[in-house]
């Protein structure tokens, strides 16, 4: 019985550095949320993003990844201002930065501006979504301009 | 005996476990563009900044603007680089298209290296030269003439174009032949209205 031996202590320690790996390096991460506000001089804070992700991994104690990320943006009067959603993305949570190597889809609250592409950099202090490749908008002109309605 | 195969049995209840919870999660679906029509932009560079309401394109910029009125061609834009700001009514207020600025609508051509388009009367003014013809003024061309002029003036809603002193060529071929005064004269006859703008 010597090679069932071998086989039972071998899956026991490949079982063991996997999760040794999981520990020291990548680490699943469930339920993900951060909030970002505007600071007021009064000392009020308004919600100005939301970031979810169902899931993602802990790849330092500073940067993660995250799978299907939503970014909701708030105006200052507390109504939304869009929401982009990915297919994943990281972000460095001491620089406050969320960027990704694949897409990104951008519609705005009321529905008149759509953006999209591959690969971002979202950054949420300045409200600032840098696209850099394949970048698609769509405009509404009806809600944009001042030509003859077309609703 | 038995201990090894309760370790082993552990050890397949642990790897599947584990299986489980790498599973795949059923992806929410991306924001999708609406279906009517609108305008659209491509390039290969964007920059959505919504604290200061504006957007720009840079490398290979395409706008496709669909029709004020039914039936009408497409108007296809062309440029290096693209800016549009949006004015604090929340409409888009102005359009600065900068370098190589191609338009096109239908038989229609246009060729400047500057196009300002203003929401508030739905304008498109295109200046500067066209360096690949050897133009230092901005060109307006169809298959019948070409004009070049200090500035063309594009009026969305009418769907028409202007220029401001307009200058034509005619063709050389148009000029050898035997009925070359009469080809000379249709030249002009298509122009849209008035030579400038009313």
């Amino acid at each position: 019985m010597n090679w069932l031996r071998s086989i039972v202590l071998g899956t026991a320690i490949l079982l063991a550095s996997t999760a040794l790996g999981q520990i020291t390096g990548i680490e699943p991460l469930k339920g993900f949320k951060l909030v970002d506000y505007y600071h007021s001089p009064s000392g009020k804070q308004t919600k100005k993003a939301v970031l979810t992700a169902a899931e993602g991994r802990i790849i330092t104690t500073e940067i993660y990844y995250l799978v299907h990320p939503r970014i909701e943006h708030y105006n200052e009067d507390g109504s939304l201002l869009g929401v982009a959603t990915a297919v994943d993305a990281m972000i460095d949570l001491p620089a406050n930065i969320v960027w990704g190597t694949n897409v990104i889809s951008f519609r705005g609250a009321e529905t008149n501006l759509y953006l999209t592409g591959r690969g971002f950099l979202w950054q949420p202090s300045n409200t600032v979504l840098i696209i850099s490749n394949q970048s698609y908008t769509w405009i509404d002109r009806t809600r944009f301009t001042n030509s003859p309605s077309k609703k | 005996m038995k201990a090894l195969w309760i370790l082993l049995l552990t050890t397949v209840l642990l790897a599947y476990a584990q299986e489980k919870s790498n599973a795949p999660v059923v992806p929410p679906p991306l924001e999708q563009p609406p279906t009517r029509p609108g305008l659209e932009i491509v390039a290969d560079f964007a920059i959505l900044d919504l604290k200061s309401n504006m957007v720009h394109y840079s490398n290979n910029v395409v706008v496709t603007d669909p029709p004020s009125k039914p039936g009408d061609p497409l108007t296809v834009l062309k440029c290096r680089e693209l800016t549009a700001t949006r004015g604090a009514d929340g409409r888009l207020g102005q359009i600065d298209m900068v370098g190589d600025v191609q338009m096109d609508q239908g038989d229609l051509h246009a060729r400047g290296q500057l196009a300002v388009y203003t929401a508030s009367n739905e304008t498109v003014v295109l200046t500067g030269p066209w360096p690949p013809l050897n133009s230092d003024r901005p060109l307006l061309f169809s298959s019948q003439y070409t004009n070049d002029a200090t500035e063309i003036i594009y009026k969305r809603l009418e769907g028409k174009m202007f220029w401001r002193d307009p200058r034509t060529f005619i063709p050389r071929s148009a000029m050898t032949g035997t009925n070359s005064f009469g080809q000379t004269n249709k030249l002009f006859s298509p122009l849209p209205g008035k030579s400038s703008p009313p």
